[in-house]
């Protein structure tokens, strides 16, 4: 147009300069940094979860949808980097001040990074993006504080089954289209298992946090919790987690049908199961595709059941994704993040043509459609976009019955609400021993875990 | 300003200028700028800067916070830190125990086979040439709990095991040692062979006339005279092992049962997994202190051998 | 062969239990190095060229199902292992410049010219020697995120693990130490005939110095072989990550054939190595061993 304009773009871009260096003091960000939205102005993003060189596949899928991206939305420039969330590191690149201006983070990040500042205010750019509309308001409220401001786009939800090896269960003369559904059919069906395969019957994660985590899982199945509502104290120093670990030990050290490898995490875990040494092993349905993409397990073995329960449906242990927004951002790059959010999450559940466009994409890219998991958004919307690419579909669905059975009957229950990632590393440590000393005394091992997550908690 | 002063301080500033560019002057501000720089940044600063941490409470995104000792008896009262500590000390004995003695009796081995020696230094220096984390990747297939592990197989030809290695809090430990010795032994063995060239043979002679066996030669000829060099790895090793960080890292991630965790994998955890640096400086700041000490220990000691 | 005596004595070698004996340790010896040394390796080597299966079920069989070939190539272009033992020389290298650039440069003003502040640099450099690296390893990486004054970050640029390579004191005193052991006489000829400094440094210091230059650059070279926990933390993007911090992450995520074959060049290359210049190499570990002293 005119000078005006122009001028405009410059000091826009100037801005951005100058947020860009914003973004390496580690001082608080005020909310409305980039003052009025301008959907217009030329803006910048940069994306994490860029796929590894080792996936080709995945990278030119992922060129193409920025391409696409920035064609029809000539004003975005989209960058991308590889940086992806890490338990083991995310603590300290927020610190650096490092991220992307859009990533993916577990669920239980918000918690303790809300009242920390480290997420910026996105209620009113979500509205005006269209995107709240679609969301399930109990999922939602992952990412929200005690007013409802949401911090956060919940993308990805998964609620932790049971996964098993069909064709252990065919050799060990069990059915392999019922799973157990009970502990005490867990128990027996691992009996069954390795008396007459000589594998593990069932095997546990322990390592890098996933043992606290799935301690927390047969917690709550059982019946239990493991932090009060507010997260300042621990509460599992009780019935079912005692429950929980008295059943690893028996199945460890009465029955012997846990195998011999006790220090698991999850990509150990997965090889393992998928190279045929492990029966049963708790995992979300997602488990699928690295099992049978990296490790190269026949589609036709694997089967994935409901949560087993003791004594009544308590519920499962759901986390899931969530595309974080640095906090650093200005008004524009969040409206320019959420419509990418959009167009790359959401918009396909909602157009039939794109739904089907990104089955076929996926198949393309050696990648899976129709693997079953939960949604972020309403059931019906979720259930039509199964339905447009049910014909696409190249994951065996069937094999996954009990576990899509269970989403419809089991509470979702998410994880702890405070520094969940350090509480299940305390946890860690609970699990191994029961599975590695025989004379482990459960009670002192709970009483002290939870004094030193209560002493973590309070600082 | 004190750097333009030169000893004839009083003569005319011309001369003393002069003095001060001849004595290096400019230039050797030239010649120290690279190591003032990468010093400053890289050393001293750090240093100051994790002394000033471990007394704040600061996560990086909030203003800091100073808490005085706060962090310092968080850390002592943490009941994680005497069992990292014990396993810490314990690492270091069982590589004194495993990884002292062997490249030691390696290196007196072959210099006495002066033909054959250089294949076996070859050999024995293989090891080290592996990428250390390729090696205990390789390991740790080799430590395979079940029946069909490498090792679990060799020691089933003898009708013995199977060992859970690293799944057991009592093994998990020895076996991570005794491939750190297994990856260090060649090149330790190395250097006391090269300090073996300098001992003194006509003393083998006499002690030989004196009738002394082939053992006490060793032990009273050969120990004594590399007894400066011995001394030195022995203390090397030992401010090694005490910041040991990779081995139980990738081994077992500090498990089971926190069997392995050692105090550096301590302070990764507090920085790294629960953002708390405050905590993780100040125990760095204490493990400092005693490795301070150490080394001093060891620079008085290679002060007074290298005298004698 | 005789004419320098080791610890047994002809006569000794006449004694029948020395002259049965140690040929005895001899074979058990060298069986014992034979197995230690060559062993993992030979293992790696069929381990790479098996199926996943036989590699779990029989991993002290030979090839119950044949030889894989095809697993090499595979692991070369799909694990890459190629790019990440580059990287791995990359910061070799790098860290080797920064080091000797930095500690030949410092040793020099501190020990030829000897400027007035001298000493208190000197001291400087001696302090940080007796504070181990573990002090500084979180403050370290907070000033990679964020340089002070200058702003910039330096996580995964290469300079993230070359530059605090180069703040090593212990290199710095040992070459300030060699360089103080050249003649004074010599400096000052060189002096009169007019020589500026950085001719001094260039044409008679740094060509005096060859063996500790060598010694530092090899002890540099070991260090940045080995290290895993600094590049880990500097260097998040898979693409400029070295051998060490790249294998596990790989490992995690491949199946148990392609992982031993991968392992498998990852230790051949360097292997090869190593056996082609075995002689200058070892004189040199020895030689550090000296310095250490």
């Amino acid at each position: 147009m005119t000078r005006v304009s122009r001028w405009g773009a410059r000091l826009g871009l100037a801005g951005l300069v100058l947020a860009a260096a914003g973004c390496a003091d580690g001082t608080t960000p005020s909310t409305d940094a980039g003052g009025a939205v301008d959907e217009k102005a030329p803006v910048t993003i940069t994306i994490g979860d860029r796929p590894t060189p080792d996936k080709p596949n995945d990278i030119a899928a992922f060129e193409r949808n920025i391409k696409e991206f920035m064609d029809a939305h000539p004003n975005i420039t989209v960058k991308s980097t590889e940086t992806k969330w890490d338990a083991q590191t995310f603590q300290a690149q927020v610190a650096g001040g490092s991220l992307p201006t859009v990533m993916n983070i577990s669920f239980t990040e918000p918690a303790n990074m809300i009242p920390n500042k480290q997420l910026p205010d996105i209620t009113d750019e979500l509205k005006l993006v269209d995107l709240t509309k679609d969301l399930n308001p109990d999922v939602l409220k992952i990412v929200q504080d005690g007013d409802g401001r949401i911090y956060g786009v919940p993308i990805d939800v998964f609620s932790v089954g049971l996964a098993y090896n069909r064709a252990l269960f065919q050799q060990a003369g069990l059915d392999p289209d019922k799973p157990p559904t009970t502990w005490d059919e867990v128990r027996q069906y691992a009996r069954q298992i390795t008396e007459k395969t000589g594998k593990a019957g069932y095997a546990q994660l322990t390592k890098d946090n996933t043992g606290g985590w799935m301690l927390t899982t047969m917690t709550y199945s059982m019946g239990g919790s493991v932090q009060s509502q507010d997260g300042t104290k621990s509460t599992f120093d009780d019935a079912p987690a005692k429950k929980a670990l008295q059943l690893l030990k028996d199945m460890r050290w009465s029955d012997n049908t846990m195998g011999s490898n006790f220090l698991y995490n999850q990509e150990e875990i997965r090889q393992d199961f998928a190279a045929g040494k492990i029966g049963m092993v708790l995992q979300a349905p997602d488990a699928y595709d690295m099992c049978v993409k990296n490790f190269g397990m026949k589609p036709a073995d694997y089967g994935h059941g409901a949560l087993p329960q003791d004594g009544g449906p308590h519920g499962t242990l759901t986390g899931g994704s969530i595309k974080m927004i640095n906090p650093k951002a200005s008004t524009n790059e969040i409206v320019a993040a959420l419509k990418w959010i959009k167009s790359q999450e959401f918009d396909k559940y909602t157009n039939e043509q794109l739904a089907v466009q990104n089955a076929k994409d996926s198949i393309a890219d050696r990648g899976f459609v129709g693997r079953p998991g939960i949604t972020p958004l309403s059931q019906e919307t979720y259930d039509r976009y199964n339905t447009w690419r049910e014909p696409y579909n190249n994951v065996p669905v069937e094999q996954f019955e009990g576990y899509v059975e269970s989403t419809r009957t089991l509470k979702l229950l998410p994880e702890p609400a405070n520094k969940a990632q350090e509480v299940y590393a305390l946890l860690d440590p609970v699990v191994q021993q029961v599975l590695t000393k025989k004379d482990a005394d459960i009670d002192k091992l709970l009483t002290d875990a939870a004094s030193k997550i209560d002493a973590r908690l309070a600082r | 300003m004190s750097l333009l002063r030169t000893p004839q301080s009083g003569r005319s500033g011309i001369r003393s200028l002069a003095t001060w560019y001849r004595s290096g002057g400019l230039s050797a501000i030239v010649f120290a700028l690279p190591l003032v720089l990468t010093f400053l940044y890289f050393s001293w600063s750090p240093i100051v800067r994790g002394l000033v941490l471990s007394f704040q409470k600061n996560n990086l995104v909030t203003t800091p916070e100073w808490v005085g000792l706060a962090n310092f008896s968080y850390v002592l009262t943490d009941p994680q830190l005497p069992q990292a500590t014990v396993n810490t000390l314990y690492f270091a004995l069982l590589a004194l125990i495993f990884g002292f003695p062997v490249p030691l009796f390696l290196a007196v081995f072959i210099s006495e086979l002066r033909s054959a020696g250089w294949l076996y230094n070859v050999i024995s220096y293989l090891p080290a040439v592996v990428p250390p984390v390729a090696a205990i990747l390789l390991w740790k297939f080799f430590y395979d709990p079940s029946g069909a592990g490498v090792f679990n197989s060799i020691l089933g030809w003898f009708g013995l095991g199977p060992f859970a290695w690293l799944n057991s809090p009592d093994l998990a430990m020895p076996a991570i040692v005794l491939e750190a010795t297994w990856a260090g032994a060649g090149a330790t063995s190395i250097i006391y062979l090269a300090a073996l060239t300098g001992v003194r043979t006509e003393l083998y002679e006499a002690a030989e006339l004196d009738g002394a066996g082939i053992w006490k030669r060793v032990w009273h000829v050969t120990l004594p005279q590399i007894r400066g060099i011995i001394l030195i790895m022995m203390l090397l090793q030992l401010i090694g092992t005490f910041q040991v960080f990779t081995e139980p890292f990738l081994f077992t991630g500090g498990g089971p049962d926190n069997a392995t965790t050692t105090i550096l994998l301590l302070i990764y955890r507090y920085a790294f997994i629960n953002g708390d640096f405050g905590a993780a400086t100040a125990l760095s700041v204490l493990l400092a202190g005693v490795l301070c000490v150490l080394s001093v220990v060891y620079h008085l000691l290679t002060r007074r051998w290298s005298i004698t | 062969m005789t004419d320098e005596r080791g610890i047994i004595s002809v006569a000794d070698r006449k004694r029948p239990l020395v002259r049965h004996g140690l040929p005895a340790i001899q074979v058990l010896l060298f069986v014992g190095v034979v197995i230690a040394g060559v062993g993992p390796l030979l293992w790696l080597l069929k381990s790479g060229l098996s199926t996943s299966q036989d590699i779990l079920r029989g991993p002290m069989q030979l090839w119950p199902s044949g030889i894989q070939w095809q697993n090499i190539p595979d692991a070369w272009t799909r694990v890459q292992i190629g790019s990440y033992l580059g990287n791995t020389a990359i910061i070799a290298i790098g860290s080797l410049l920064s080091t000797l650039f930095v500690c030949t440069t410092g040793a020099f003003v501190l020990s030829v010219l000897r400027p007035k502040w001298g000493p208190v640099v000197t001291g400087a450099v001696l302090a940080t020697l007796f504070l181990p690296g573990v002090i500084s390893l979180v403050p370290l990486y907070l000033t990679i995120l964020k340089m002070p004054v200058l702003g910039f970050n330096l996580q995964n640029t290469f300079w993230a693990v070359w530059l605090p390579q180069a703040a090593g004191a212990f290199n710095i005193l040992v070459m300030k130490r060699y360089f103080d052991s050249i003649p004074r006489e010599l400096i000052e000829a060189a002096r009169i005939d007019g020589a500026s400094n950085l001719r001094l440094f260039t044409s008679l210091v740094l060509p005096l110095s060859k063996p500790i230059v060598g010694v530092v650059a090899l002890l540099t070279v070991i260090g940045s072989w080995k290290d895993y926990l600094w590049p880990l933390l500097v260097l998040p993007d898979p693409r400029l990550q070295p051998i060490s911090v790249a294998l596990p992450r790989v490992a995690a995520t491949t199946e148990i054939s392609l992982q031993m074959s991968a392992l498998f060049l990852a230790v051949l290359i360097p292997v090869v190595l190593f056996l082609v210049f075995q002689k200058q190499f070892l004189k040199g570990v020895g030689m550090s061993g000296g310095i250490k002293e």
